[in-house]
């Protein structure tokens, strides 16, 4: 190990051992190379002076606010917390404490089966208000006024029975796909659901059941594309 | 911060579910968890992600923080991890294979001579970030960690899963990195003007 | 003198009238459409980024990329009881079959190719397909009940897809965000990598071939269909594979990781990393059947 500048050393030997001479926290300054080497010198002070400024650098910016918007939309999608009925911030209690369980089915799939409720009430509104005949999809339209309030058991078999039937009016031979595959999502819908009453800590099981919700949704969306008139 | 109310009584009503204390909390300290993330990652939509994901994992977690250590560095080794994390899944080298602090063969070299004037006084804060932006990120990350965070060579071994002799190798070559591109910087400016 | 400024007066008049001609042929925007026995054809210039939009309730849609920035269509008309509607406003191009009285399926049949410069964005609905795009750079959305689709070469753009029980095939897509969802429809990914890649089946089935490479999120997730992953050795990828009710075998060779909270359970959930698991994928299934095999 070097013992550090009592013998005379070339700026290559010195810088050899440089970092393992601020390391040992000795005194740099006081290495004899840098008493007759003004390059050497020079590099301590820079690389002393770099260190120094950087232990002033404070933090100078703040992020952007869709930061704290991504942050509350992510805690109200998992039902962590209410939709704000304010403009600003996060009011009011969070609807489960972060030292329980999150978890719990009833708060957990209220806003993901508010996702599938909000695709029928566009399927169901679609149908009943639109007078178009173009096949084209650059109509925009708003949520149904006559939304179902959803309940822990699902969806409701009236809403299937409905995009079926709107299905048979109007592309019949669509239906029986549309039949199939509901029957399908809805066996997927309540496995998952089961597992998650099971284990509401499953966090696999929760996945699982957020992915047959969107299936389901996607298969709203689709029918209601193909029964538009 | 809502007014009255303490960190401390923050800290406990977000961890009973407050959301405007959680709010309060964000506000505090979001700005010190993003400039991490921006010098970490050198990357400005990088850092706004990984300044939602580390307050996000802060909720999830508040309620295991015991107090003891103040709350800011608990947070903050929070952040590093979801830096770090990050960094990991994109499989950048955070830091080279191992080398020790062991004088190396092809150290640095100057011409005896070809002296410039030192950078002391003629850098500004705006330079160096910049230039700290500039550093390869295995460089830029052990840089920030030590000389600019404050962490020790053993925690900071102990966060990347190095040796110390790394860390410190890994310091002084962001040292060495940074002077020569503050040097050009300085240069570059001095020609326009 | 005279007969000579006859001339000249002649010769304005003529350069006038092909002045003329010439300027109403090359307006831009121009839309010449030739009508020969059930097939149109359309040609826009559009600007960059431009947006197509293609409504197609039966029939065939091909998007393939063309060289400049001409937006070129040919549709073809299988009976008199269709028509083609285009719409332009600006750099944003609609098309849309339209039914002007009932006919059978084959009577409503419009098969379309269409040709976009590469930086377009492309939407596609065909309840029945097939539906193709190759060659692009722009965003790739891409719909159908019972359409066969399939994606290749894409890069740097979102590609999302979905069918009720069409097959949804992608091949060769890189650096981007990959959607793909189908009810029953099985979905083949080939050679697939992006920063998040999604596939989301109730029943159909998933196979994966590719290194999952660029550091990316994978899920591929399904009810009861199988999944099945093919890895080459040199993949770095960080994996949870877990089939709730179904089961899971894997002959890639997996280091475990340490302060791991996923809880592996032999036959039914494994987690580990291969190289230095870059990439984070994530298998899940409800009731089916998860393989990972070696290349």
């Amino acid at each position: 190990m070097p013992s550090g500048g009592k013998v005379s050393m070339t700026c290559a030997e010195f810088q050899k051992v440089l970092p393992y001479i601020i390391d040992s926290g000795g005194n740099v300054g006081e290495q004899e190379h840098l008493k007759t080497c003004p390059i050497c010198a020079d590099l301590v002070a820079d690389l002393t002076y770099i260190a120094d400024q950087a232990k002033l650098l404070v933090p100078m910016m703040d992020p952007n606010p869709r930061v704290w918007n991504g942050i509350k939309h992510s805690l109200e999608e998992s039902g962590q917390v209410k939709r704000s009925a304010t403009k600003s911030g996060v009011r009011g209690r969070l609807l489960e404490s972060p030292t329980r369980s999150r978890w719990g089915p009833a708060a957990w799939l209220l806003p993901v089966a508010a996702l599938v409720l909000v695709v029928i009430g566009l399927f169901l509104y679609r149908n009943r208000t639109n007078p178009d005949n173009s096949y084209s999809a650059d109509q925009r339209v708003s949520p149904s006024a006559t939304m179902t309030l959803v309940n822990s058991d699902g969806m409701g078999e009236t809403q299937d029975e409905q995009l079926l039937l709107q299905l048979s009016e109007h592309v019949p031979s669509l239906r029986p796909a549309y039949e199939q595959n509901l029957r399908s999502v809805n066996s997927y819908i309540a496995d998952a659901r089961r597992s998650v009453q099971t284990d509401p800590d499953d966090e696999d099981a929760q996945e699982a059941l957020m992915q047959a919700y969107q299936q389901k949704a996607v298969l709203y969306d689709m029918a209601a594309q193909e029964s538009v008139p | 911060m809502v007014p009255g109310l303490s960190e401390a009584e923050a800290i406990d009503r977000a961890k009973a579910g407050d959301a405007e204390s959680f709010e309060a909390l964000y506000g505090l300290h979001k700005r010190r968890v993003y400039s991490l993330c921006l010098r970490m990652t050198g990357n400005t939509a990088e850092a706004e992600d990984l300044t939602q994901e580390a307050f996000l994992q802060l909720y999830r977690k508040i309620a295991t923080f015991r107090g003891e250590s103040a709350f800011s560095t608990w947070l903050h080794r929070l952040a590093v991890n979801v830096v770090l994390m990050h960094l990991r899944k994109k499989g950048l080298p955070e830091v080279s294979l191992e080398e020790s602090l062991e004088p190396q063969e092809d150290g640095p070299k100057r011409d005896i001579g070809a002296r410039d004037n030192v950078l002391a006084g003629s850098i500004d804060r705006v330079n160096l970030e910049r230039a700290i932006e500039n550093l390869p990120p295995g460089y830029r990350i052990i840089f920030v960690l030590h000389d600019v965070e404050g962490y020790e060579h053993n925690e900071i071994a102990e966060i990347m899963g190095c040796s110390i002799g790394n860390s410190k190798s890994q310091l002084h070559k962001a040292r060495m990195k940074l002077r020569d591109l503050l040097k050009a910087s300085r240069a570059e400016k001095a020609t326009r003007s | 003198m005279r007969a000579g400024a006859n001339n000249v007066n002649a010769s304005k008049q003529l350069a006038c009238l092909w002045l003329f001609v010439a300027i109403v042929l090359l307006s831009a925007g121009t839309v010449r459409a030739f009508a020969a026995d059930g097939v149109k054809q359309f040609h826009y210039t559009v600007g960059r980024h431009a947006s197509i939009s293609i409504r197609n309730p039966s029939g065939a849609v091909v998007v393939k990329p063309s060289d400049n920035n001409q937006v070129s269509v040919i549709a073809t008309l299988h009976s008199s009881k269709v028509e083609v509607e285009p719409t332009q406003v600006g750099d944003r191009l609609s098309l849309s079959t339209h039914f002007l009285q009932a006919g059978t399926p084959e009577e409503r049949r419009v098969d379309y190719e269409v040709s976009v410069p590469t930086d377009a964005s492309v939407n596609v609905v065909s309840s029945s397909g097939p539906i193709s795009a190759e060659g692009l750079k722009g965003d790739v959305i891409l719909e159908g009940d019972a359409a066969q689709v399939n994606v290749s070469r894409v890069s740097d753009a979102h590609v999302h897809v979905r069918t009720l029980t069409g097959s949804i095939a992608l091949q060769d897509i890189n650096n981007g965000h990959v959607e793909a969802s189908s009810l029953s429809g099985p979905v083949t990914l080939t050679h697939v990598a992006g920063t998040r890649v999604s596939v989301n089946t109730t029943s159909g089935k998933i196979t994966y071939t590719g290194d999952f490479s660029g550091g990316g999120d994978y899920s591929l997730t399904n009810h009861s269909g199988d999944i099945e992953v093919t890895i080459p050795a040199a993949a770095s990828v960080d994996i949870s594979a877990r089939s709730i009710t179904g089961s899971v075998d894997s002959d890639v060779p997996l280091q475990q990781r340490q302060h791991n909270a996923f809880q592996p359970v032999p036959g039914k959930a494994l987690t580990g990393m291969s190289n230095s698991g870059s990439s984070s994928v994530r298998l899940l299934s409800f009731s089916g059947k998860i393989r990972l095999k070696k290349q």
